[in-house]
């Protein structure tokens, strides 16, 4: 594979990948050896095979290129191997098989703050982080007013960084990261930080950073932002490279990607998700928008075993659960929360408010759970579920079964739904025109 | 898989309205790929400056929130040379060739407190800085080079104390002096010879962490900290020096205080093992280093 693939020749690429593959052995990360072990092993090795242990290929045979000064998106789901392809180029790690040339001074905003050191002062973090990333004392010592300014940093630059919050100490370690000059440079969206004005403070930053004529490599889960920063794009899937072009395109087939590959309309098994209550029933699985066409409703068991599920963002969500009563049960309310990935509850909407009561008796049943528009804003979304009745309450335990995060719920903007205008920050609720829900929350049973 | 649309992506044009920052001709070509490279020497040289950083890190950590600072430096080998005087020194007698013993115990104390710090803390200099070590890139190498060179500063304070110490009972300092930064160079070289080997395999078994104190501790009756060279037979001399540190003491202490020089064969010996180790230690890290984010 890798001598029958052309290198292009290098006069004008800033990176070219040649079949590059990584292989992790499962249990690495976490195992170190004990020299007992490796020594006990030696005893043991009497003509027998080594043992063989589970192989997980992040990236398999991928080859792309970047051009001077082109900013290349990388798209992919979570596990598609984005973060493995990012760490190569960075070269925090090597390939397990292939090349990757690369011509140019390359930084990256990957894990900022990494270099910190508690006791040091903000400015001596400046100096120590800045080379540590790349840069040389002359560069840093003519940026440092225009770092501390971006940070919004000036007046505690003295203090050891141990005394800052949190969000002091991520600001001041994106500014450092977002002034590095380099000819490449490598961006992860997720490392927009802080609160939301300076989130927006970092993406703007990174804008200009991708307009600048370097080249770079955009990592998002926010395709929006992919399609106005890139002049092209690459999306991974299972480690391997499904596709390169234009941005739109990669776009498209990855919308598609998700509707096509993940079987629509299909059950995510809830077996895997973490659950409180009482259990005299329980929630065994869910079917998002049940009976719909590819497109619009599509659900997927990513690789961690958690649902992850695509519908467009203020289209009706409409749920079939599966759910299994151990004995009699009623169930005067059935919950279903939404809140953000780093687990903020956004909403929560209740039967309790306004439906009747289901009588459960014992075994499976099927509930259909009905909301006319979600209109949260396109993004990912934790799910939880949960079932209560006021006994459970008052007994303290609070539910009969409580899933959060039952599912990962991604919202796409559904197609021709952005106008020119559309608002360039959206927090998480889309207000639009009218309530967040629109109509009430239904709750049927569809047993016979 | 379409590696095809790959070059069709390529031709692209690129947006007329950005001008690619074009890389001037001496833009460095940066291969990855699962081959062990070379050591990287160019780039070494060329971020100098973050180990200059890294050092500077060290020490200014070293002492932060301590009441009296650096003077912690001289406290650890003044502490130990009232100690060992008395009890090596007048107790058992041993003799310490023509100076005071406390002399002669702080010349060689100064240099293996050195040693010993350097080492243990080259050692677990990559898993103490697990977090850079995942997530950013530099070179590996300058992580285990920082704690020694840190200590240097320490040694240099702690030599201007010796020689106060020497000056004090009238010894005559001499052009001999002169000499004390090679004997300095030969454990400096050993120290992180050894410190890249400790630190690499470190990363894969956290033994080391908990052999190293241990492993100090006979090292240093290994050396003429307490006792002269003068006392190990001529005959077993060359197989005394295969620790580079005890040749290293007996040269720095005739610098300073005029003890006899070890024989010609004794240094020869050293100064390889050194370079070996040195060598040996930069080739096996380097060798090692693309695996550490991977396990550390």
């Amino acid at each position: 594979m890798l001598s029958e693939t052309p290198v292009r020749s290098t006069g004008s690429a800033a990176i070219v990948a040649t079949g590059v593959s990584k292989r992790y052995l499962l249990g690495e990360r976490e195992q170190y050896r004990a020299l007992r072990d490796v020594l006990a092993g030696a005893f043991q090795r009497g003509g027998d095979a080594p043992v063989r242990r589970e192989e997980l290929w992040a990236l398999r045979d991928l080859s792309f290129g970047v051009d001077e000064g082109e900013v290349l998106g990388v798209i992919g789901r979570n596990g598609a191997g984005k973060s493995t392809l990012l760490k190569i180029l960075s070269r925090i790690t090597s390939p397990t098989e292939g090349e990757i040339r690369i011509r140019g001074r390359i930084g990256s905003l990957l894990e900022v703050g990494s270099g910190f050191h508690p006791e040091l002062t903000g400015i001596e973090n400046v100096f120590l982080n800045g080379a540590i990333l790349g840069m040389t004392r002359s560069e840093i010592r003519a940026k440092l007013d225009e770092i501390l300014a971006f940070a919004e940093m000036e007046q505690f630059a003295t203090t050891p960084v141990k005394h800052y919050s949190v969000g002091m100490f991520m600001r001041l370690a994106f500014a450092v990261a977002a002034h590095l000059e380099s000819e490449i440079l490598i961006v992860d969206e997720v490392l927009a930080v802080g609160d939301a004005r300076f989130q927006e403070k970092c993406l703007s930053k990174m804008g200009e950073v991708a307009r600048s004529g370097r080249s770079v490599l955009f990592v998002s889960h926010n395709l929006e932002a992919t399609l106005s920063l890139c002049d092209r794009g690459i999306l991974l899937e299972r480690g391997q490279l499904l596709f390169d072009g234009s941005t739109t395109e990669a776009v498209d087939t990855y919308r598609r990607l998700a509707g096509v590959s993940t079987r629509s309309g299909d059950e995510v098994v809830l077996d895997d998700a973490k659950r409180l209550g009482t259990g005299q029933a329980r929630f065994e699985a869910v079917t998002i928008n049940p009976g719909r066409g590819t497109g619009s409703g599509t659900t997927d068991v990513d690789g961690a075993g958690q649902g992850d599920t695509t519908i467009g963002s203020g289209a009706p969500l409409v749920l079939d659960l599966g759910v299994t009563a151990t004995e009699a049960v009623e169930v005067s309310s059935l919950g279903i929360t939404f809140s953000t990935e780093a687990g903020l509850l956004l909403l929560n909407l209740d039967s309790a408010d306004g439906a009747e009561a289901l009588q459960l008796s014992p075994g499976d049943h099927r509930i259909r759970l009905t909301i006319p528009s979600l209109r949260l804003a396109p993004g990912r979304y934790r799910m939880g579920l949960r079932l209560a009745n006021p006994v459970t309450t008052r007994l303290g335990s609070g539910a009969i079964d409580l899933l959060d995060p039952a599912l990962v719920l991604q919202l796409d903007a559904p197609a021709g739904d952005r106008p020119a205008s559309a608002p360039v920050v959206e927090g998480p609720i889309r207000q639009g025109n009218g309530s967040v829900v629109q109509g009430s929350m239904t709750v049927e049973l569809l047993d016979r | 898989m379409t590696l095809a649309d790959d070059a069709a992506g390529l031709g692209q044009p690129i947006d007329a309205a950005r001008t690619p920052r074009s890389a001037a001709p001496d833009v460095p070509t940066i291969v990855l790929s699962p081959r062990r490279s070379p050591v990287p020497w160019r780039e070494l040289w060329d971020r100098r400056e973050l180990q200059g950083f890294l050092v500077w890190r060290e020490l200014k950590v070293r002492y932060k929130q301590t009441a009296i600072g650096a003077l912690w430096a001289l406290f650890q080998p003044l502490v130990a040379m009232a100690i060992f005087s008395v009890i090596f020194g007048r107790l058992v007698g041993l003799d310490s060739g023509g100076v005071s013993y406390p002399t002669f115990a702080l010349g060689g104390l100064v240099m293996w407190i050195f040693y010993a710090n350097a080492l243990s803390q080259a050692s677990n200099s990559l898993i103490d800085n697990e977090a850079l070590l995942s997530k950013v890139y530099f070179p590996r190498l300058m992580l285990p080079v920082a704690p020694v060179l840190a200590g240097l500063v320490e040694m240099t304070i702690g030599s201007g104390l010796v020689l106060l110490v020497v000056a004090t009972e009238r010894n005559p300092l001499s052009w001999r002096l002169l000499v004390a930064p090679l004997p300095v160079l030969l454990v400096v070289a050993s120290a992180i010879g050894f410190g890249l080997l400790l630190s690499a395999m470190n990363v894969h078994f956290r033994d080391v962490k908990y052999a190293v104190p241990f492993m100090l501790q006979v090292w240093m009756f290994a050396s003429p900290v307490v006792y002269s060279a003068g006392v190990i037979p001529d005959a077993w001399r060359p197989l005394y020096a295969i620790n580079p540190v005890s040749t290293a003491i007996s040269i720095f202490r005739w610098s300073l205080v005029g003890s006899p020089f070890p024989p010609t064969s004794a240094v020869a010996v050293s100064v390889g093992v050194a370079l070996a180790v040195l060598a040996g230690g930069v080739l096996v890290f380097n060798r090692a280093e693309g695996t550490f984010a991977d396990v550390v």
